[in-house]
């Protein structure tokens, strides 16, 4: 997993700086310094050069926390920082879980509104709280969930143009807001690329149907298994459809094996 | 026995000459750039006044709180109180707060005030050190010195000061069109800043340096007027010159003070406020400052 998110980091990284000159100039709040893309993008970019550089590796998000809490810069910044201070709290599990995602968002949530003097709405803040509220109110596996939680995020960047005066009087959303959202975009495109639906139909399966369920939810969501007589029928969404593949293999005779990308490019 | 007590201030906080040296005063530093597209860096003044010079527009940047940490890790056997301009105005507080976070005996005192004021609370704050007082009464003690503090500030350079921090009452200049001609017009003009609570506002605007003067001394006296206790006042200036003696010399015959202070700005204030700007600061009130 940790590849797939140093890979999503990355995608993050490369949609901020699409958009990072958009950013600078939509930046009118606190005040108008035009830096919030320039700042996110340092703070992200050189993050990942230090978790890249890294010898020894424990929890990626504990690894890319400590980082950015390192190159946090701008207040902008030093809020996505803190987010993922909290956020790797909930990154406890070897895979990714829509549990995990609640649980990371909630704690970044957390973190965010704590580590800040006068958290103001209409700000970054505010699109965490609103994506955290979405998260933890959905049910699904995590990229589904994700999604949704984008879609809210967008809406809520467009609500922070009139919860402000500064944003109102220049018509446009928080810059902060938007980087964060625009940040989950990319992270999510790429988890979404690397996310696959596995069906399998097992022979002769050697091992306890609890005990394996139980086994495959450490791999994945979405989990479906019916047996019939000696046939038995698995379905998993995952991130690691070679490690699903090398499981199934070793507990029966596989009849049939389809990988396929959950969501078609 | 407790910890040896060290104090840190930001680059914002405006303090009397001599201060840092005299109380060992640890310093967070704050990163600046320049308009010409130059890398982050912890320009040394002169090289700040060279760029102020050339029209140049100087942008600050936080440092991370991993940078924090280095500094404070030299300090790590004291306990350690550091005092912020308002979190209202700038993220150094909250800069802070994260490093509070990994780094014990680190107490943070977000002053809720500008420079200049920020420094009256730090000396108040020093005061109470100097009795051996708790920490909550050295917190409470600034916090009431840095909101009773009054300042009145002339910057010439007010389009600059605008482009870093909101200043109220400044789009009234900006928008009329009779008003900024004679903002854009006056090269001697002396637009006038109050800061009280953290908030700038437009004061007045004076055509001449010793209306300025008059102005803000008049705004001192009414306040003094208004309120009982010793009356402190910390006069403070972009770079020392003519002006800020006639100034002080000005300020020192008008008003009747226990006690007096003057400084130099330090680079963060100096790129905001730029060239030509000087102030004063008053606090009146029966708490003591060092």
């Amino acid at each position: 997993m940790r590849e797939i998110y140093l890979k999503a980091f990355k995608r993050g990284l490369l949609y901020l700086e699409n958009k990072k000159n958009w950013l600078n100039e939509i930046n009118f709040f606190p005040v108008a310094d035009k830096d919030t893309g320039d700042n996110l993008v340092r703070t992200i970019k050189e993050a990942i050069k230090i978790v890249e550089s890294k010898k020894e590796e424990k929890n990626f998000f504990e690894d890319i926390a400590d980082a950015l809490f390192e190159t946090a810069t701008g207040s902008s910044g030093l809020i996505f920082s803190l987010f993922f201070d909290g956020f790797k709290k909930g990154m406890d599990s070897f895979y990714f879980t829509s549990n995990n995602l609640k649980c990371g968002f909630k704690m970044g949530r957390k973190s965010a509104y704590e580590g800040i003097y006068n958290p103001k709405e209409g700000t970054i803040l505010t699109v965490i709280k609103k994506m955290n509220d979405k998260i933890q109110n959905m049910d699904g596996d995590v990229v589904y969930i994700l999604e949704k939680a984008i879609e809210e995020g967008e809406i809520v960047c467009k609500e922070t143009k009139e919860m402000l005066p500064e944003l109102k009087e220049n018509s446009v959303p928080d810059a902060g807001a938007v980087g964060f959202l625009i940040f989950w975009q990319g992270f999510f495109d790429e988890i979404k690329d690397n996310f696959y639906e596995v069906i399998a139909i097992v022979k002769d399966m050697k091992s306890d149907m609890k005990e394996f369920i139980s086994f495959l939810k450490d791999f994945g969501e979405s989990i479906v298994v019916n047996k019939r007589d000696k046939m038995v029928k698995i379905h998993i969404h995952t991130f690691l459809p070679e490690e699903i593949k090398k499981i199934i293999l070793h507990r029966g005779e596989v009849l049939r094996i389809d990988i396929n990308k959950v969501f078609s490019a | 026995m407790g910890k040896e007590i060290k104090v840190f201030v930001d680059e914002s906080v405006i303090l009397p000459s001599n201060f840092i040296s005299k109380y060992d005063i640890g310093i967070i530093p704050i990163r600046i750039m320049s308009s010409e597209g130059d890398e982050w860096s912890y320009k040394e003044r002169e090289e700040i006044v060279e760029g102020l010079k050339k029209g140049f527009v100087f942008r600050t940047s936080l440092p991370s709180p991993s940078m924090v940490i280095k500094i404070l890790e030299r300090e790590r056997d004291k306990k350690i109180i550091s005092f912020h301009v308002s979190s209202e105005m700038s993220g150094i507080a909250n800069v802070m707060k994260a490093v509070g976070r990994r780094f014990e005996n680190l107490i943070i005192v977000d002053t809720r005030t500008a420079g200049p004021a920020s420094g009256m609370a730090v000396l108040a704050g020093l005061k109470v050190l100097s009795e051996g007082k708790d920490i909550d009464t050295l917190i409470e003690t600034s916090l009431a010195v840095g909101r009773d503090s009054l300042t009145y500030m002339a910057v010439p350079e007010a389009l600059r000061l605008a482009k870093i921090r909101p200043i109220e009452g400044l789009k009234k200049f900006i928008q009329d069109p009779s008003l900024f001609i004679k903002f854009l017009r006056s090269p001697f003009g002396f637009p006038i800043v109050t800061i009280l609570d953290g908030k700038l506002k437009i004061y007045n605007f004076s055509r001449s340096f010793e209306d300025a003067c008059l102005k803000m001394i008049e705004g001192i006296l009414n306040y003094i007027s208004k309120r009982k206790g010793n009356v402190y006042l910390f006069l403070f200036y972009s770079q020392k010159d003519e002006n800020t003696e006639r100034f002080k010399d000005m300020v020192l015959k008008k008003i009747d003070f226990f006690k007096f202070y003057e400084g130099e700005v330090g680079r963060v204030p100096l790129c905001a406020i730029g060239f030509n700007a000087f102030g004063i600061t008053v606090y009146k009130g029966n708490i003591e400052l060092v």
